[in-house]
């Protein structure tokens, strides 16, 4: 203990952090309002991070401020008063939390003062700004003597430790041999000044983002024999005897995070964005067990820079560090982001895509992580606020990037194929939207949004409602309007209506009313071609004349020869209705096709439900089809949009029948013990 | 030797077209209700729909999905079919292997079952011998599912269960014949006894197994060859990927058959072996548990 003490005190006292004088961009990317120059040390055996930071913040408001805000993210894992904790119930993804007192963790802040001038640690008291828990820890109000004026900056010195929980969401160490540290979410974190308040949101068990961008130098301290990975580009690293010190440094970023190991195997690549020609290096960190995943690796990673950079624009940073957990960390630790650093999970998978029953595991994480930092880390929305604009662009980014990879030919299905069956992205996200399609609204603040809704509400409708804006504006037309919300609202903080102006702006349209159905209201779509008869028009027989003299026609042919019309040809009356079972409108077209190879296009407005659509021709109508080129994936049944006359039902025979093979060879399997 | 008794076990096993079309049959009519009610589901809510058209060309799953969203007591009710028929099928199966066992003895001996038709000695040996070839089922069950233990470790631990279900499965297989064979009623001593043997005469018994296996494998992927260059989008074509579905499953079922009929001439051959040694007491090198029981 005492050495403990002794080295503590050598890192506080050699704590006078100073900001690296290293240049990763000629001109700011971003306006670099809260920028650490961190030092911290881990300590393996006891979990616990001894650390030290001086805050350059500046104020870039027209506000004179009198407090400051703080984030103490740890606290979250603290006991089961927190918020996190009574949200989550102890529980994320598979993790839980486990009861004893070493899995548990927190965060202290030793000192805090402004640098050379007001000590700030007296004056800490904790608030929740988001409810009523007054016994949350994850949000702290410090106010100041003296207030910081517009564009003035201010300098602010912490140490701080932070005790490690036991990895079951997002952060902490893994509890087993693997020797493994996740490191985020670990610091004394400022809020965002915004609109003339601090937004500065407790943690929660769904959203952890918003931050101010700035530049981060972090030197690392660590046993000697571990392996450590940054969101950051590798300045230096030094070795003594027993500890190694690494220096990293990045520049605008919104977030600090870190990962060792002892047990990485760390592999470096270079991939090519073929747009522009430009190199970033990529880091893997491979848990063990997890080299065999390295091609598939590769793969993903020049796809992803690649497809992002085409769809949404330039990734500037020189750097990508890509962490896969050990084996039993991949649900706890595994599929997280931060700016430059993601952790993937291969754990349902197999080195080569298609093989253990074809799940395309790793490609869906990877995509899905990469993708956040466009949406959430560069494009920094509030995920708090408004979780859509965070995980729903970044699934929406993820499923283009899978339905481009299998075109690409690298996998087969998008999620998987499961025993010959594509089980695509979109199957999926419908799967999870269409039991529970009233349940809540996609644009309301994560904690407001009812649990059983979340993952329908902030990742699964954002995919539909964005595919369904893709097909109906066409690629190209969507590839502007993202490009254009990019680079409009990149290292900075959007809302929603900055992405329905970058669509109407693009568009030349209004599109609110596409916005205030899906995104701020449960409004639904289902249309359906409820009926489709034609039949032969037999207006020929009866009595026929203006006068007494009438005369009867028996038939058509003796109506033929008396009449002074001629009918060469049977003629019939084909009627179709087309009608919309949900509440919200959408324009869309209907296909109908007659039995001599025509086809009429109609268009509707969508608004005048239910539609009848008659037609006079001498061909029957043998089918209509509403919205033919599926671009509504909102649609809550594609099944009953396309009605035939005479129905082709073999399709449903072929997989009848080979289900009937199905079913045989299974029950002979199981009567292999007999 | 292996290789003669494996070529004339395929010779008796093909000779067996009534148990072969047996098998198959009780798989066709124990799968039908699950297919029956699937197929009429899907026609009746995809009924005057353009699904199935184009399922006919490719599968969507999200119209499946849909169908499931709508109708939630569909999974609980085919799960609840599946399960039933799956049983069912079970017992039956566990039923007819006493006669299967017995017709097979009886073909490899010459002994035509004194003039007596199929049906009836077959029915008859598989009701004499049920209660002790679900004894030997539920030992194997038990021994397979202990040794599922080792898949815990992971690794190439898993190997060593997938050695021990075979053993398991060879076990089974000598247990029934002696069985039947002797008609004993001692199961639990003969399951042990048989278990021992297969463990003296390991090389040959997995060789034997192995053939068997090879010639599952090789059926296999005639199957998946052909199925594969089969896009069944017209009736014609689907009525070919029907037959070629059925054939595997009817030579599946033979291949259970060969693996009696191999095993039991097998278990002859060493039986003749040692009868041949107990002759001449001076090469007798076997030990007293190499004898059968």
């Amino acid at each position: 203990m005492l050495k403990k003490c002794i080295l503590f005190l050598t890192l506080l006292a050699t704590a006078t952090t100073v900001f690296s004088q290293i240049k990763i961009f000629d001109k700011p990317l971003s306006p670099r309002i809260a920028n650490y120059a961190m030092k911290a040390r881990l300590f393996p055996e006891t979990k616990i991070v001894e650390a030290s930071y001086v805050l350059n913040w500046w104020n870039a408001s027209n506000d004179t401020i009198r407090e400051l805000q703080f984030h103490l993210y740890l606290n979250a894992f603290k006991n089961e008063k927190s918020t996190f904790i009574r949200e989550s119930g102890g529980r994320h993804r598979s993790g839980e939390i486990k009861l004893e007192k070493e899995n548990w963790g927190f965060i202290d802040v030793l000192s805090m003062k402004v640098l050379d001038g007001e000590e700030l640690k007296s004056k800490i008291e904790f608030i929740h700004p988001d409810d009523d828990n007054a016994d949350d820890q994850t949000v702290i109000r410090i106010v100041l003597s003296k207030p910081i004026l517009p564009s003035q900056s201010i300098q602010i010195s912490c140490e701080f430790r932070s005790k490690l929980p036991r990895v079951y969401a997002r952060t902490g160490f893994s509890d087993d041999q693997d020797d493994f540290f996740l490191v985020g979410q670990w610091f004394p974190k400022i809020g965002v000044w915004r609109n003339g308040a601090w937004n500065c949101h407790q943690f929660h068990s769904q959203t952890e983002f918003f931050a101010d961008f700035g530049v981060y130098d972090m030197e690392l301290t660590v046993p000697k024999q571990y392996i450590v990975g940054a969101n950051a580009v590798l300045v230096n690293k030094k070795e003594t005897d027993s500890l190694a010190v690494y220096t990293f440094h990045q520049e605008d970023v919104i977030d600090a995070v870190w990962t060792a190991s002892s047990k990485f195997t760390e592999i470096k690549q270079k991939v090519t964005i073929a747009s522009t020609g430009r190199e970033v290096e990529v880091t893997y960190l491979l848990s063990p067990g997890r080299e065999v995943y390295k091609d598939r690796l590769f793969a993903i990673a020049t796809a992803m820079f690649n497809y992002f950079d085409e769809w949404y624009g330039a990734y500037p940073y020189p750097n990508l560090t890509i962490v896969d957990p050990p084996i039993n960390e991949t649900m706890t630790a595994g599929g997280m982001e931060y700016p430059t650093l993601i952790t993937t999970g291969s754990f349902f998978s197999s080195a080569r895509s298609n093989d253990f029953l074809g799940l395309n595991w790793p490609e869906v994480v990877a995509f899905h992580e990469f993708a956040h930092n466009y949406f959430q880390s560069m494009v920094a929305s509030n995920e708090f606020e408004e979780p859509w604009l965070d995980e729903g662009f970044t699934t929406y980014a993820e499923h283009r990037a899978l339905e481009r990879f299998e075109k690409d030919g690298k996998i087969s299905g998008g999620y998987g194929n499961i025993f010959g069956l594509n089980f695509s992205s979109l199957a999926y996200h419908r799967l999870s939207y269409l039991p529970r399609p009233k349940s809540g609204i996609v644009g309301e603040k994560a904690w407001m949004i009812p649990e059983n809704f979340y993952q329908t509400a902030a990742y699964s409708k954002p995919v539909l409602l964005l595919t369904t804006l893709q097909n109906y504006l066409g690629e190209e037309t969507m590839n502007k309007v993202m490009h254009t919300y990019f680079e409009r609202w990149k290292f900075r903080h959007p809302q929603t209506k900055d992405f329905i102006a970058a669509v109407n702006d693009v568009t030349g349209q209004d599109f609110n009313w596409f916005f205030e159905q899906f995104v701020y209201s449960n409004k639904t779509v289902d249309f359906e071609i409820s009926s489709i008869r034609a039949f032969e028009i037999k207006d020929q027989m009866g009595w026929f004349g203006d006068t007494e003299e009438k005369t009867f026609a028996e038939d058509n042919n003796e109506r033929k020869e008396d009449s002074t019309e001629t009918h060469t040809e049977k003629r019939y009356r084909s009627v179709i209705f087309v009608r919309n079972n949900g509440d919200a409108f959408f324009p869309t077209t209907i296909l109908i096709r007659f039995a001599n190879g025509d086809s009429v296009i109609e268009k509707w407005d969508g608004k005048e439900n239910p539609k009848q659509f008659t037609y006079n021709k001498e061909s029957k109508a043998i089918s209509a089809c509403v919205d033919p080129e599926k671009i509504i994936v909102l649609d809550l049944k594609l099944s009953n949009n396309a009605k035939v006359v005479d129905p082709e039902m073999a399709g449903i025979s072929r997989y009848t029948l080979r289900f009937l093979f199905w079913l045989q060879c299974m029950f002979q399997t199981l009567t292999m013990f007999v | 030797m292996i290789f003669s008794i494996f070529a004339r076990s395929l010779r008796t096993t093909l000779q067996q077209k009534k148990m072969m079309s047996l098998l198959w049959a009780i798989s066709f009519l124990f799968a039908f209700p699950g297919f029956w009610i699937t197929h009429r589901t899907l026609n009746s809510y995809f009924g005057g729909r353009q699904v199935a058209g184009e399922w006919l060309h490719q599968f969507n799953l999200s119209y499946l999905l849909e169908m499931i969203n709508d109708l939630p007591s569909l999974i609980p009710a085919t799960n609840a079919l599946f399960f039933g028929s799956a049983l069912l099928f079970l017992v039956v199966t566990i039923f007819l292997t006493g006669g299967i066992v017995g017709k097979l003895i009886q073909a490899v001996s010459g002994d035509s079952s004194n003039g007596e038709g199929f049906a009836p000695s077959f029915f008859s040996l598989s009701g004499k011998f049920f209660f002790r070839i679900l004894r030997v089922f539920l030992w194997t069950t038990l021994l397979s599912l202990v040794s599922f233990a080792f898949m815990m470790i992971g690794g190439y631990a898993g190997l060593i269960t997938a050695a021990l279900i075979a053993v398991w499965i060879m076990t089974s297989d000598i247990t029934k014949i002696r069985l039947v064979s002797d008609d004993s009623g001692k199961v639990t001593k003969t399951y042990f006894s048989s278990f021992i043997w297969v463990m003296k005469n390991i090389p040959s018994v997995a060789l034997v197994y192995l053939l068997n296996f090879f010639l599952l494998v090789m059926t296999f992927a005639l199957y998946k060859f052909l199925d594969n260059a089969l896009i069944a989008n017209g009736i014609l074509k689907i009525f070919l990927m029907v037959v070629i579905h059925q054939m595997f499953v009817f030579f599946r079922g033979a291949i259970r058959i060969q693996m009696f009929t191999s095993a039991i001439l097998l278990w002859h051959a060493k039986l003749k072996t040692m009868a041949s040694v107990a002759s001449n007491p001076s090469e007798n090198l076997l030990d007293e548990q190499t004898q059968p029981a």
